[in-house]
């Protein structure tokens, strides 16, 4: 996969990606800001179109957008929704793109309003809401469809402490429930708290890919951060 | 189609749902036309009646015996008119003066009125006045009333059958004409200009609010196809121009007892159900070409302030065409029917004024239907860059 992304039309921003990713793990792109992950993710869930190269969710091509977008539910902390809605009316306007049934509808929002305890303040427009009852209605929406991918773009960035812990006990629950999940972060602790994989991706290219508990074991003694800045040191000095 | 259905019902609930967005849109554009007009209209009005001791120059040709009575020194004196008499088929002399100020009001019977009256040949009689005077429109207020006069005195003394006088009265249509071109001059502005003011207050924010807010990445994260998603644009974006401009137009048709004395107008204006069908398609062409024109800015833009300055100039050129077609003379050269703006502003006018042909219709409606299919799929390959859409 090549995109070129960036505000400098002669950067590429992701060169020469290539992984995969299996039901019922948590698979984590570790990188710094502009290392290519958003691009990456935003390729993957059909918002961006790579230039060159294939990309397959789940046996479909991603060309095939409405058809992805159906297996897909992503999330990124530049979405936002609208203020002067409340979360009940806004569940249910995207539920009704999945082509949903009212019944269906209202199981989802039940099920979903519950586990993230939206309830309370579903009536309440979202512009008077905190940030992490915003995130947490926003994560409600987004899984409106129940997807079997779910994208997290920078999961738990902007967030408290408590909604954090909502958000990635959430994340763990359904890679348990046999969902793919790829988060993007550059928060090392929290690769190594909760992904299965890993994918290192430096200016635009994945320098390592393998599981966590193989990555630190073959760096005895060292954590996720120091193997991430050993590697990047080296990326460095090498360009 | 559906989904386009579904955006549409969304941006639609953004104004429908809150009666703070319901009081700006729809209510607050037709409040202040009827402030500002009732105003300049009360104004005016104060103005033409504030010179009382002004004695109205009005000229009468071929003044029948019937008529008589209304001229006479007495009734001159009463009504500050100061009348003169002249005769003949020709009176292109006498509407030069009055064009030239010589004269306040022409009224010009059509030879052997009476008999006309008797004969029930529905004689012509016909009043110019000169609209940008106002001693010209204080003598077409005094004159008004001595003609309602006249046409009472007519029923009850010479027993005419009141069908046969309102059939012989219809044929003098100048007054119809002149109410209509006062309507014709001030109507396609206002018209054009809120269509474009609704648009811009909606359209601005239509994309550019939603890539600030980040809100249109969570809709385009939805199964929908981008057609679609424009579709709900323009047509939302339209609906809420329309309904705007209507508020608009109704604030002015409410302000028009006001604005008689203003801009001339005697009576009212009857319209046919065609004429009014004909204004509901152009404004109609008029309010989705606005919208799509904003949208564009509003695409390109990346946040609402740099969209409303995108739009700004459109806004202003509409603004200027518009006031332009004020003053402008009739023309019927065909293209100028399809010039995108002007052909509407003119649209308009010569639909108020009964001079719009069927071919200039077409033409306004061809044009215009081409130039926002041309802006929709600007729209779609603005949508298909993704530098466009991401950029923050």
């Amino acid at each position: 996969m090549k995109i070129n992304q960036t505000k400098d039309p002669l950067k590429v921003a992701v060169d020469d990606i290539s992984f995969s990713t299996f039901a019922g793990e948590i698979f984590g792109l570790l990188g710094a800001n502009g290392a290519g992950k958003t691009t990456t993710l935003r390729c993957i869930a059909t918002l961006i179109k790579q230039d060159e190269g294939q990309i397959s969710v789940m046996g479909v091509d991603n060309s095939d957008d409405l058809a992805v977008k159906q297996k897909i539910g992503f999330l990124t902390n530049e979405i936002n929704l609208e203020n002067q809605f409340t979360p009940n009316y806004l569940f249910r306007y995207f539920a009704r793109f999945h082509d949903l049934d009212d019944e269906t509808i209202e199981q989802r929002r039940d099920d979903l309003f519950t586990r993230f305890d939206i309830n309370s303040f579903a009536e309440t427009k979202i512009g008077d809401l905190s940030t992490g009852m915003k995130q947490k209605v926003s994560i409600a929406v987004s899984l409106v469809h129940d997807p079997d991918i779910i994208i997290f773009d920078e999961p738990t960035n902007g967030l408290d402490v408590i909604t954090a812990r909502v958000v990635t006990d959430y994340l763990q629950e359904m890679r348990n429930r046999g969902k793919t999940v790829i988060i993007s972060t550059h928060i090392m602790s929290l690769v190594e708290k909760i992904c299965d994989r890993v994918g290192i991706i430096i200016d635009g290219k994945i320098e390592m890919c393998d599981t966590v508990s193989n990555i630190l074991n073959n760096n005895p003694g060292m954590d996720m951060e120091e193997i991430f800045f050993n590697i990047y040191s080296r990326k460095v000095v090498e360009l | 189609m559906r989904n386009a259905r579904k955006v549409m019902k969304k941006d639609l609930d953004k104004v429908f749902k809150f009666p703070s967005a319901i009081f700006s849109t729809l209510i607050l554009p037709g409040l202040i036309l009827f402030l500002i007009y009732a105003l300049m209209g009360s104004t005016t009005s104060s103005l033409i009646s504030g010179d009382e001791d002004y004695f109205s120059k009005i000229h009468i040709i071929n003044a029948p015996q019937s008529f008589e009575v209304y001229t006479t020194d007495e009734i001159g004196d009463e009504l500050k008119i100061d009348y003169s008499f002249g005769e003949g088929t020709d009176n292109t002399v006498d509407l030069e003066k009055l064009e030239n100020g010589d004269y306040d009001l022409v009224i010009i019977f059509e030879n052997n009125f009476d008999e006309g009256l008797s004969n029930n040949t529905k004689p012509l009689l016909s009043v110019y006045n000169e609209h940008t005077s106002m001693s010209s429109l204080g003598a077409m207020d005094k004159i008004s009333g001595l003609i309602n006069q006249y046409k009472e005195s007519l029923l009850q003394e010479k027993g005419i059958d009141p069908i046969i006088i309102s059939d012989a009265y219809a044929s003098v249509t100048d007054i119809n004409k002149s109410n209509a071109f006062g309507l014709a001059t001030i109507l396609p502005m206002i018209i054009v200009i809120f269509v474009f003011a609704g648009s811009m207050s909606i359209g601005a924010d239509a994309i550019a609010g939603e890539k600030e807010r980040g809100t249109l990445a969570s809709l385009l994260m939805a199964p929908i196809k981008r057609n679609d998603l424009i579709l709900g644009k323009v047509f939302s974006t339209s609906i809420i121009s329309l309904l705007s401009s209507i508020s608009s137009f109704l604030g002015v048709l409410a302000a028009l007892p006001f604005m008689k004395s203003m801009f001339g107008l005697q009576g009212g204006v009857t319209y046919g159900v065609g004429s009014y069908l004909q204004l509901l398609v152009v404004i109609v062409l008029l309010a989705a070409f606005a919208s799509s024109l904003v949208l564009v800015c509003s695409t390109i833009a990346k946040s609402v302030k740099e969209a409303t300055n995108y739009a700004l100039p459109v806004y202003f050129v509409a603004m200027l065409v518009a006031i332009l077609t004020m003053f402008a003379t009739w023309k019927t050269d065909l293209y100028l029917f399809a010039i995108p703006i002007y052909n509407i502003a003119i649209g308009l006018k010569g639909i108020l004024s009964f001079e719009l042909m069927t071919s200039q219709l077409i033409v306004v409606v061809v044009s215009n239907i081409i130039y926002i299919c041309g802006l929709v799929f600007l729209l779609v390959r603005l949508f298909k860059s993704e530098k466009i859409l991401y950029s923050k």
